[in-house]
């Protein structure tokens, strides 16, 4: 008989202090490779994701079909893993600036790296994130995330006659953000993006190929503008044009889309034959 | 800043050259404090204490969940540590639906010579986590655990801790072996939810045991009522053998005469295993058994757990070739526009790249004094007053260990509704730091402490 527990505490394994000794059996499976780095196939990356939120789990599951779901009910997105899920391999991302900042202390400056990312998969979907930390690497995997978590929709029309793909905002948008004002304005083909720099970064990303901007306000000393361009994108999904007229059929929320079988009373369930028990 | 450009310019290649190549965590020698800035995620951790964690695994050897083993386990039915004084009466309930509580999980956690509270007979130590399977009992209780009244509150998450010396009456001395059975035997525990002490009796039957009225009501429509009278009518037709049988043992028979004598009976039979340390539940609304793996939390080289973002070294080898190739293409002022995330973002942010390194931990144990959970949300967190004092010797409480919700994902929670389906952003468990016993003459029994619920913010 082993003597496995010291005099201080406990048998075996446990937590705290008692003894970890034995998780060498147990507790290696496939945990001792994790350090080997990562060389694992996509799928591989995929089914370790362990959702977090409600949302996450129902996502994982199933039962959201796509990402346009999530947005037309304005469910917080707290997981990029979401993003990855629907958006896949077409989401291209890209660093826009590494700048260094820094703060003054007692014993010198000190130096942290912002990191700007934009990703977008140039049809439809473009977020942007902004990430501070100590160092570039670190600074630049925390944006990518943000970014993804920041995605939004782009709707594109066309400015006059509707041949090929979409290639402009579908009508004038404006967007507003503190004391900054952006109005999109669809442009002919070949027009290309008449914007700021990083508004023009944006766009780009987000698919659209022409399109003339106009912005109004102190847009170099508030900022924001980004933030307005923002607004305006997600403001052409809320414009209603003759081709959205027909009706819209209200669907439900992905937490409320399943609640139909449970509408019998639900606390004791009641088996008088097996056959009736409800199976889900 | 003036020269931001310049300086910008000046400093990038240098320092970039720095930050590529090494990985090591730079020294910080700065006296300041960290308030004064916007600094939610903290790089520097100066977080030297350890944190262990736990990872759920299926159940490969069914012998190790039993008592005598000390096994640590989610869901199925708790292995007390004191079969004896199992809690009871209103310390079984949820404090707002009054329905008896389901076993979450259980932990066997020793404290080592080293920790807090340490004390030479305090052998064996394990915890116990009940919550209320309803999710609107969950939300009440949001309420309740703010309540420092003197008396104790209502909640629907309890938690009881148990502790024995190595000499005791329930276990040897010495380290189990693979087909012991514990020196002595439990009390008969609800045959419908194996977890809490069966206090009545079928009264047809006189086989069944429950814990409380609930239980036996959801026994009888779950296909005891056909069991029952069956056992019945056989018990009146085989008097004198069935008698004898169901006298001498009344668990062990249980299946085999039963099996023979009842031969359609379309009802899960299980017999209580008392005597071998498990106990059997019918109930299928308790949580699914796994067991629960000791780890340890390595230093996340995260990272390239992002499948579709290309590697950061390759973004920053594009963005300075780019750079090279067509000068700077944003300035400074052009990026001051773009605002961060705010606070409670970050936050979130810096919780999901604490847990990268292990994404399928369900469980983070640090007991140290000074050791503080991994919070989720901003809000919703405790503040000092808000931990109330054990109940038992009035010495303040430390920090144990939390519940991620990973938990809920391997647990299969139905998410259907969002009303009925458990959700919880993280439950942390704060025990005596004492660790004081029960009463002052024996170890025996089970202490109340205290658990802390965030709810997922939506």
């Amino acid at each position: 008989m082993a003597e496995r527990g010291g005099e201080r505490g406990g048998f075996g394994r446990g937590f705290g202090r008692g003894d970890r000794g034995d998780r060498g059996g147990r507790g290696d499976r496939g945990r001792g490779d994790r350090r080997g780095g990562r060389r694992g196939a996509k799928r591989d990356e995929e089914e370790k994701w362990v959702p977090v939120t409600k949302l996450g789990r129902l996502v994982k599951e199933g039962k959201i079909k796509s990402l346009e779901q999530i947005y037309l009910f304005s469910l917080p997105i707290k997981e990029h893993q979401i993003v990855e899920f629907f958006l896949g391999s077409a989401l291209k991302d890209e660093v826009m600036k590494i700048m260094p900042v820094q703060k003054q202390t007692r014993a010198g400056q000190r130096t942290r790296f912002k990191a700007f990312v934009v990703v977008g998969d140039n049809n439809g979907h473009v977020g942007l994130g902004v990430k501070c930390s100590k160092e570039v690497a670190t600074a630049i995997r925390g944006a990518i995330i943000l970014a993804k978590l920041s995605v939004i929709p782009v709707r594109r029309g066309y400015w006059g006659n509707k041949i090929g793909k979409p290639h402009t905002v579908p009508c004038k948008v404006t967007g507003k953000c503190g004391s900054v004002t952006v109005r999109l304005v669809p442009a002919p083909r070949g027009s290309g993006i008449v914007a700021a720099r990083v508004p023009k970064k944006v766009l780009q990303f987000a698919g659209i190929e022409d399109v003339f901007t106009s912005s109004r306000g102190s847009t170099k000393t508030l900022g924001n503008f980004v933030k307005a361009t923002f607004e305006c994108l997600l403001k052409t999904y809320g414009f209603l044009t003759p081709d959205l007229w027909r009706e819209t059929r209200f669907s439900k929320s992905p937490f409320q889309e399943f609640t139909d079988f449970l509408a019998k009373p639900h606390k004791i369930s009641v088996v008088e034959d097996v056959e009736k028990t409800p199976v889900y | 800043m003036a020269d931001d450009r310049n300086s910008a310019v000046h400093l990038s290649a240098e320092v970039f050259a720095m930050s590529l190549g090494d990985d090591s965590e730079r020294e910080d020698f700065e006296l300041g404090s960290d308030g004064v800035e916007e600094d939610v995620e903290d790089d520097s951790d100066d977080e030297e204490l350890m944190v262990t964690l736990g990872f759920v695994q299926a159940v490969e050897e069914p012998w190790k969940m039993a008592r005598q083993h000390f096994p640590c386990k989610i869901g199925g039915t708790p292995a007390w540590l004191d079969p004896i004084n199992i809690p009871e009466g209103d310390n079984t309930q949820c404090g707002i639906c009054d329905n008896p509580l389901g076993f979450l999980m259980q932990v066997y956690a020793p404290i080592g010579i080293d920790d807090v509270g340490y004390r030479e007979e305090v052998f064996h130590r394990s915890l116990f986590l009940f919550v209320c399977p309803n999710m609107a009992c969950l939300q009440q209780d949001q309420h309740h655990q703010l309540k420092k009244s003197p008396e104790r509150p209502c909640r629907s998450v309890k938690v009881f801790r148990s502790q024995l010396p190595r000499t005791n009456r329930f276990y040897d001395y010495d380290p189990p072996s693979r087909d012991s059975s514990p020196a002595t035997e439990a009390v008969p525990v609800c045959t419908w939810c194996g977890a809490w002490k069966a206090t009545s009796v079928c009264g047809g039957c006189k086989q069944a045991r429950y814990c409380s009225r609930v239980h036996q009501l959801a026994h009888w429509r779950g296909g005891h009522d056909s069991f029952c009278r069956v056992v019945q009518a056989e018990l009146a037709s085989n008097k004198q053998e069935s008698e004898l049988k169901f006298v001498q043992n009344p668990e062990n028979s249980t299946t085999d005469a039963v099996r023979t004598m009842v031969q359609g009976v379309i009802t899960r039979v299980t017999d209580t295993l008392l005597k071998s340390g498990i106990a059997n539940a019918i109930s299928d609304k308790i949580w699914p058994e796994v067991e629960l793996i000791v780890g340890e939390e390595e230093d996340s080289m995260p990272s390239d757990a992002i499948n579709t973002s290309r590697n950061p070294q390759q973004l920053l080898q594009d963005y300075e070739i780019r750079r090279e190739n067509n000068g700077e293409e944003f300035t400074a002022t052009d990026m001051e526009d773009v605002e961060e995330s705010s606070r409670e973002q970050q936050n979130w942010a810096a919780f999901q790249a604490r847990l990268a390194g292990a994404p399928d931990q369900v469980l983070r144990y640090c007991r140290a004094q000074g050791a503080k959970p991994l919070w989720p949300s901003l809000e919703g967190q405790p503040k000092q007053s808000d931990i109330t004092p054990c109940f038992n010797c009035g010495g303040p409480r430390i920090f144990e260990f939390q519940l991620l919700p990973q938990l809920l994902y391997f647990l299969q929670v139905q998410n259907e509704t969002d009303n009925d389906s458990l959700d919880w952003a993280t439950i942390a468990v704060y025990s005596c730091a004492a660790s004081c016993n029960k009463s002052d003459s024996t170890c025996e029994g089970y202490v109340e402490e205290f658990a802390w619920v965030q709810l997922a913010v939506s």
